[in-house]
């Protein structure tokens, strides 16, 4: 089967391929070389329908058409051998970029039986006894191959925290930062991507007191402006780097594209913030912080969709849980956000059920177990599993099954079966 | 004896007094019977001085796909996406699209349609067998089939409206349990750009792998693998069905090699059924819009009454915009 590719410049309006219409063969298979469209489709929106011919082109490896035909050509007897031109080693098409990833070299071909000198050579008639070099198939499953920047970074934290103090202190700091943002920047900034912040950002914004009026009224006391400024992506010396890329890319493609490798500039530092943000605030120190501030914090009312909004997405990025739609509706205040978000994840087995009950194992006539209780088992709790086996390894029966022998028919007699 | 019988007659008209009854919610619940299957009492009653007001719409986020960032929340109407579960009506969409989908060519010969001669066997008297017309008769080896399958249209038929509220009530479904996901326009996968470079340098095809596509194929699953994990949704998550508006190529080519993790569906290939099936919906906004714009027909009308027509509730209403 063959595989065509679509080579088109990035956010050429992904619905608009038609790779299929392009290729001869249903079966035709298409990558699309346009990276990261998905994560801008905003661009991809505004942009116009452009697409000229070139832009879609069969993957077909010209290069190697003429070689291929020379071996087709020895295979069928037409030329006396196929000896490739150059070293194959050294002839390895160069990469636009430079990679993380290994790729396998090119296959060296073993000089035909003819060509060997040594005259005790025998070729093998057969593959039996033959070392095994192994297939390309499982290549990128090796992770000398892979490269972890391949791996999948995405907005959320990756390990979703589970300790409940410590989720009731990432709300809070959820609740400071929004309420904080709304105060000094206005509505608009809410709906805008944050940092993760390190450990100085999240201790400044648990540092600030909230307070809730009779009326609803919210007020914060403490460094607001240093929350907030702690949101925003600091300067970097890789976005200075960059930078000098960026004039050029402006002046080549006008502002269009230096809308986009902002995006992109923005994406790495989120991915590089998120990378630095490992430590969590520890458990003990949570629960103290949770004693000090008490409930009165929770009647924060976020009726305001937007504040709502603004909140979700900021516990989504710190703590990895994504509250669903569903469960929102009823949320009025942080109270009840809370009582949806600390809750222990949901049991697999029914032994871990059980035990979170802890009614039923407590009790002294009654056993629980992870699985089903055997007869194997039952012989091993009064101890006479070995002594079982011992006997039958010493008659040279079967410990478990039959052997393959069939079960006794004087049962099924007795049993009446056909 | 008389006496006690009239204080315990008094005493029973008391417990049925107004004041008492009033007192019994004061009371702790000690001798409150406690049962393994004790559900809690729902607050289903409302007193008459607060105005009854249904929920009429619900917030749908709409999300950035792969990094699965909220970019804005729409209000969608409760008729679209928050319809209570009717199983009933389910089954009757899911066993129509059965019917449909059956191929029915099952085809047999009668005695009149399989091939040979229609001479008589052997003759009628004399021979001491049982008497035989044509070898195509159906007591035969080699013979007609009676009443044996035709060719025949299986499917049957379901009111417009009922499967149009089916269509909305899986997707409700879906809504309610927090596994529809609806994702940006545009929705596509990203492939690496390190991998694209080496896909048009022709790395991955060196000598003697020129019809090969194992390297291709062995990375691009890898790499669906891993988002996928990143993103909880692959085969330990119940595989993800994806829908978009026409054919992502790198989506829809990476979920053909990379099945165990999910699959992809153009919006005009999707059922009921598909949306009932595997652990999540991800659709695309615009694939959604014009999913429940097709499936409304129980909420829109052609007729007009005193100038006016039915045209249904707003579909997804913007709340909350970047």
């Amino acid at each position: 089967m063959r595989r065509s590719v679509n080579l088109r410049q990035p956010l050429r309006l992904l619905s608009d391929c038609s790779c299929s219409s392009r290729t001869a063969s249903p079966t035709t298979r298409c990558i699309s070389t346009s990276s990261n469209t998905a994560t801008r489709p905003r661009a991809a929106e505004q942009r116009p329908a452009v697409r000229s011919s070139g832009q879609c082109r069969t993957y077909a490896h010209n290069p190697h058409k003429l070689e291929k035909k020379k071996r087709w050509e020895a295979r069928n007897g037409l030329v006396d051998e196929y000896i490739p031109e150059t070293d194959p080693a050294l002839d390895l098409p160069e990469l636009s970029i430079p990679i993380n990833i290994k790729p396998p070299g090119r296959v060296r071909l073993a000089p035909s039986p003819e060509n060997i000198d040594d005259s005790t050579y025998i070729p093998a008639a057969s593959g039996e006894g033959l070392e095994e070099v192994g297939s390309v198939a499982d290549w990128w499953e090796n992770d000398k191959h892979w490269a972890p920047s391949m791996n999948y970074v995405g907005f959320s934290r990756r390990e979703k925290i589970t300790d409940a103090a410590v989720l009731e202190a990432m709300t809070r700091r959820a609740v400071v930062e929004t309420l904080a943002v709304k105060h000094i920047e206005g509505d608009r900034a809410l709906t805008g991507t944050w940092m993760t912040g390190g450990r100085e950002a999240m201790l400044k914004a648990l540092a600030v007191d909230v307070q809730v009026s009779e009326d609803g009224a919210v007020s914060l006391t403490g460094d607001l402006q240093a929350v907030v400024e702690g949101l925003k992506p600091a300067p970097q010396a890789e976005v200075q780097e960059i930078e000098p890329e960026v004039e050029q890319l402006e002046r080549q493609e006008g502002l269009e594209t230096a809308q986009e490798t902002a995006v992109q500039e923005e994406d790495a530092a989120v991915v590089s913030d998120q990378e630095a943000y490992s430590d969590v605030l520890p458990s003990e120190d949570a629960h103290q912080l949770r004693k000090s501030w008490g409930n009165s914090w929770k009647s924060v009312s976020i009726e305001d969709p937007t504040l709502k909004f603004a909140l979700n997405k900021r516990i989504q990025q710190l703590t990895g849980h994504i509250i669903n739609d569903a469960k929102l509706i009823t949320v009025r205040n942080v109270a009840s956000y809370l009582s949806v978000l600390v809750k222990p994840p949901p049991p697999k087995k029914l032994v871990e059920l059980l035990e979170r009950k802890g009614d039923l194992p407590s009790l002294p006539n009654v056993k629980v177990y992870p699985r089903r209780v055997t007869p194997v088992d039952k012989e091993r709790m009064v101890g006479r599993w070995k002594v079982i086996v011992n006997e039958l390894q010493k008659r040279d029966l079967p410990v478990t099954g039959t052997a393959g022998y069939s079960k006794t028919p004087e049962k099924k007699w007795a049993q009446a079966k056909p | 004896m008389a006496g006690n019988g009239v204080r315990g007659l008094n005493e029973a008209l008391r417990t049925l007094g107004l004041s008492s009854q009033t007192c019994k919610s004061q009371v702790p619940s000690l001798c409150k019977r406690s049962m393994a299957t004790v559900a809690s009492t729902p607050n289903i009653t409302r007193s008459v001085a607060e105005p009854w007001q249904p929920l009429s719409t619900v917030p749908v986020t709409v999300f950035s796909f792969p990094s699965l960032e909220p970019r804005r929340v729409e209000s969608w109407s409760t008729k679209h996406l928050h319809l209570p579960l009717r199983r009933d009506i389910l089954h009757l969409a899911v066993v129509y699209e059965g019917d449909s989908h059956r191929q029915g060519t099952a085809n047999s010969k009668t005695r009149y349609e399989v091939h040979g001669s229609h001479r008589k066997l052997m003759r009628q008297k004399g021979n001491g067998k049982a008497r035989r017309g044509s070898r195509q008769s159906p007591l035969l080896r080699g013979g007609g089939k009676t009443f044996g399958p035709k060719p025949r249209d299986f499917s049957t038929s379901l009111n417009k409206k009922v499967y149009d509220l089916a269509w909305r009530t899986a997707l409700s479904y879906r809504y309610r349990r927090g596994e529809l996901v609806v994702a940006e326009d545009g929705l596509e996968l990203p492939l690496p750009d390190e991998f694209l470079a080496l896909v048009e340098s022709g790395r991955l095809r060196g000598v003697g792998m020129e019809e090969s596509t194992a390297l291709e194929d062995g990375f691009v699953r890898r790499y669906m693998r891993e988002v996928m994990q990143g993103l909880q949704w692959g085969a330990d998550h119940g595989r993800t069905t994806f829908i978009t508006g026409d054919r992502r190529p790198n989506l829809f080519t990476s979920l053909d090699v990379a099945g165990e993790e999910g699959r992809a569906l153009e919006m005009e290939d999707v059922d009921v059924k598909d949306l009932l099936e595997t652990g999540r919906i991800v659709v695309e906004r615009g694939a959604l819009k014009e999913m429940i714009k097709r499936h409304q027909s129980d909420l829109v009308s052609n007729i007009f009454v005193d100038g006016k027509r039915q045209k249904g509730p707003a579909i997804a209403q913007p709340l909350v915009m970047p």
